[in-house]
């Protein structure tokens, strides 16, 4: 992927330039809004990564001119403030995810391709059916089966599942579980996330010769095809 | 009615009534001297006077005896005798006592011999009434005795007049005195006892809150001035220590981050051994216990504010306890604790979904963390008198009542937990919470009779539900 990194900490964008890279991406870095809003208005980018507060034009305003002149790149907005009003801004103007600083680099990581997965995916009819390998959801009938055998699983549960198979062979990690399925944006100090994890495994993997759903060190979890 | 009356008689046991009282005693004692004295001087010029006239009228009958014989004193006494207007008593009787001549009704009881006598004597004018005599009784050689006195009803009467004058006085100096102190010190103790009622709020809780200043610039409003004075500057040094935590955190976050991030970078290196990795993966978990500290003091830091208000909209208190216990009910189970959920209607109230989430969800992970295995925890909301009240009870040790104000402190944990993990930031971030909602935090103990009492925590919302 290419990615625009439009960042002024010189520290924060080295960071992000350097394991950006290291993931796999090309990356191209800009230290001022105004600088950032040209670079991301002439070339094509898969992704942005923008600072909310920036010298020359700030992270919003840039992400609202982009918008308006039908520039659809996906964009997480970087930002200090983590209020809910704050994070509503960013959104409503324009951004596709928020992430609030400090931050992990997994994190960003995670909602960067998951961010990207979406783009992609973007304006296809609304799909009723869910698969990965022999497991099966019906979103419409709201029942799960792996292997033929019907599935009884809670409705927090189901969301999860949902979740993670809509995310299939990207990482999520907890906290984006925890936005996406509870809609809740503090850290719990235990790992609640883990024990559902667990128990939907419990009901998933159990009995079958082939785990779906993964654990990926530092970061989060995967639900993924077997190789 | 019992409130009135004890909040009527409270200035009783004040400084300020002990101190009017004594010093109504004092005035009380020194009128009273003071009109003893005039009693004394004016009942004692009474009786020197009658003394006096009595002698001279004896001296003047005793000069008429010796100039004119016996004949002319018994003249000069029947003559002065019958003056209808006197106040004067005479007698003069054989030896036998049989009076000869003289105004004397009755000889004075107890047949005393010369000299002074007081007696009662029978009013002729008014029988019945009972009148006063001073008298003075001396022989007369040759006839037998002579009684010379003074009767005394009318000087006794202004005496006893001028007595009840006083004691009337001194009771009104007293009565007025009285109300005076009583008025005084009910003044003074309304105006301490609105300063205790403002230290109280201020104990309690509304730290904003300032004693009322009167304006008469007497020594109170002086003492409350300087007592606002002092609370202004304990509210500036706690904000300041609240600022020094709270910019601590900031600036520590975003060298923690970098830190992070390096040790994240780190991680990428596929060269790196198991042991290598996991030493990594370690450091960041500290970081990231760090991180959850700061990120703990700057949410409070934002909640204490009351900038977060911006956020309010209407929260169902009930649908979110569920919500967020459901969160939590995993957890539990995976401790042998069983997750009592009782919100069965909806109860909205104005607030932050997402910091109401919060509190709810730190007071689940206490409640499961101080709870032993096969316990409950009960999380309930509801309506109490019309007003939405959430609560949270564990099954643990509990919290000392003495110490239930302290754990609301930031950073304080309780001897007994110091081995667990945890911030002690937990309950500071509810207390936060639920002031910035306006609500009503209380700890009291789940079951109070049990040996491991339990923590409940109670949260009242001062708005309608």
């Amino acid at each position: 992927m290419k990615i625009l990194v439009i960042e002024d900490d010189r520290a924060t964008a080295d960071y992000l330039v350097k394991g950006l890279k290291e993931a796999g991406h090309v990356v191209d870095h800009a230290d001022n809004g105004r600088d950032g809003l040209f670079m991301a208005a002439s070339e094509p980018y898969d992704g942005l990564i923008v600072d909310r507060m920036l010298p020359g034009r700030d992270g919003l305003s840039l992400l609202e001119v982009l918008r308006a002149t039908g520039n659809e790149t996906p964009a997480l907005v970087l930002s200090a403030l983590g209020s809910v009003d704050d994070r509503v801004k960013g959104l409503r103007a324009g951004a596709d995810d928020y992430l609030t600083k400090p931050f992990a680099f997994a994190e960003l990581l995670a909602r960067l391709e998951v961010m990207q997965r979406r783009a992609k995916g973007g304006g296809s009819a609304p799909v009723t059916k869910l698969q990965i390998a022999d497991l099966e959801m019906d979103l419409l009938a709201r029942s799960v089966k792996r292997a033929g055998k019907p599935v009884d699983l809670l409705p927090r549960e189901f969301q999860l599942l949902e979740y993670l198979i809509r995310n299939a062979g990207n990482v999520v990690t907890r906290t984006m579980l925890l936005e996406n399925v509870w809609d809740y944006h503090f850290d719990p100090q235990t790992n609640v996330i883990d024990v559902h994890i667990a128990r939907l495994r419990q009901k998933i993997d159990k009995d079958h010769p082939v785990a779906l759903i993964h654990t990926v060190r530092g970061a989060g979890y995967v639900i993924r095809e077997p190789a | 009615m019992s409130s009135v009356s004890r909040l009527n008689l409270n200035f009783l046991r004040t400084t300020s009534f002990r101190l009017a009282a004594f010093h109504l005693g004092l005035f009380t004692l020194s009128v009273m001297v003071v009109l003893a004295v005039v009693y004394w001087f004016t009942a004692g010029f009474i009786n020197r006077h009658t003394e006096e006239t009595v002698l001279r009228e004896v001296e003047e009958l005793t000069t008429a005896l010796n100039e004119r014989g016996r004949i002319g004193l018994l003249r000069i006494i029947s003559e002065r005798a019958s003056d209808g207007r006197t106040d004067m008593i005479y007698a003069l009787t054989t030896p036998g006592r049989d009076v000869i001549a003289g105004n004397l009704a009755n000889w004075p009881s107890g047949d005393p011999g010369p000299g002074w006598v007081e007696f009662d004597i029978k009013s002729r004018k008014e029988p019945g009434r009972k009148r006063q005599a001073v008298a003075v009784i001396l022989p007369i050689e040759g006839i037998g005795w002579m009684l010379v006195g003074h009767d005394m009803t009318d000087r006794y009467l202004l005496r006893g007049q001028l007595l009840t004058g006083l004691i009337w006085a001194v009771s009104l100096a007293f009565a007025v005195g009285m109300l005076g102190a009583v008025y005084m010190s009910r003044r003074v103790a309304e105006r301490i006892e609105s300063i205790n009622r403002t230290i109280d709020r201020i104990t309690a809780g509304s730290f904003a809150d300032r004693m009322a200043v009167t304006g008469s610039g007497d020594e109170i409003d002086r003492l409350v001035t300087k007592l606002n004075r002092m609370l202004d500057e304990i509210g500036r040094l706690m904000l300041g220590m609240r600022q020094v935590t709270d910019n601590v955190a900031h600036d520590l976050r975003t060298p923690l981050s970098r830190l992070r991030a390096r040790l994240e970078l780190a991680q990428l290196d596929e060269d790196l051994s198991e042991a290598q990795f996991t030493t990594l993966e370690q450091a960041i978990a500290e970081i990231d216990r760090l991180l959850g500290v700061f990120n703990a003091i700057l949410t409070i830091a934002a909640a204490e504010t009351g900038r977060a208000r911006t956020d309010f909209e209407p929260v169902d208190l009930a649908a979110l306890a569920a919500e967020v216990a459901e969160l939590y009910t995993p957890l539990a189970e995976e401790r042998g604790l069983s997750m009592d959920v009782s919100a069965p209607e909806p109860i909205l109230v104005s607030g932050s979904r997402q910091l109401l989430a919060q509190l709810i969800s730190n007071l689940i992970e206490n409640a499961v963390k101080y709870s032993p295995g096969q316990g409950h925890v009960t999380v309930a909301a509801g309506t109490e008198n019309g007003r939405p009240l959430l609560w949270v009870a564990d099954q643990g040790p509990g919290i000392p009542a003495d110490q239930r104000d302290k754990v609301l402190e930031r950073f304080v944990r309780l001897e007994a937990h110091r081995g667990t993990p945890g911030h002690g930031l937990g309950l500071s971030l509810v207390a936060a919470v639920a002031r910035l909602h306006d609500a009503q935090l209380t700890l009291t103990d789940a079951r109070p009779d049990a040996a491991a009492p339990g923590l409940k925590v109670e949260l009242r919302f001062t708005g309608p539900a």
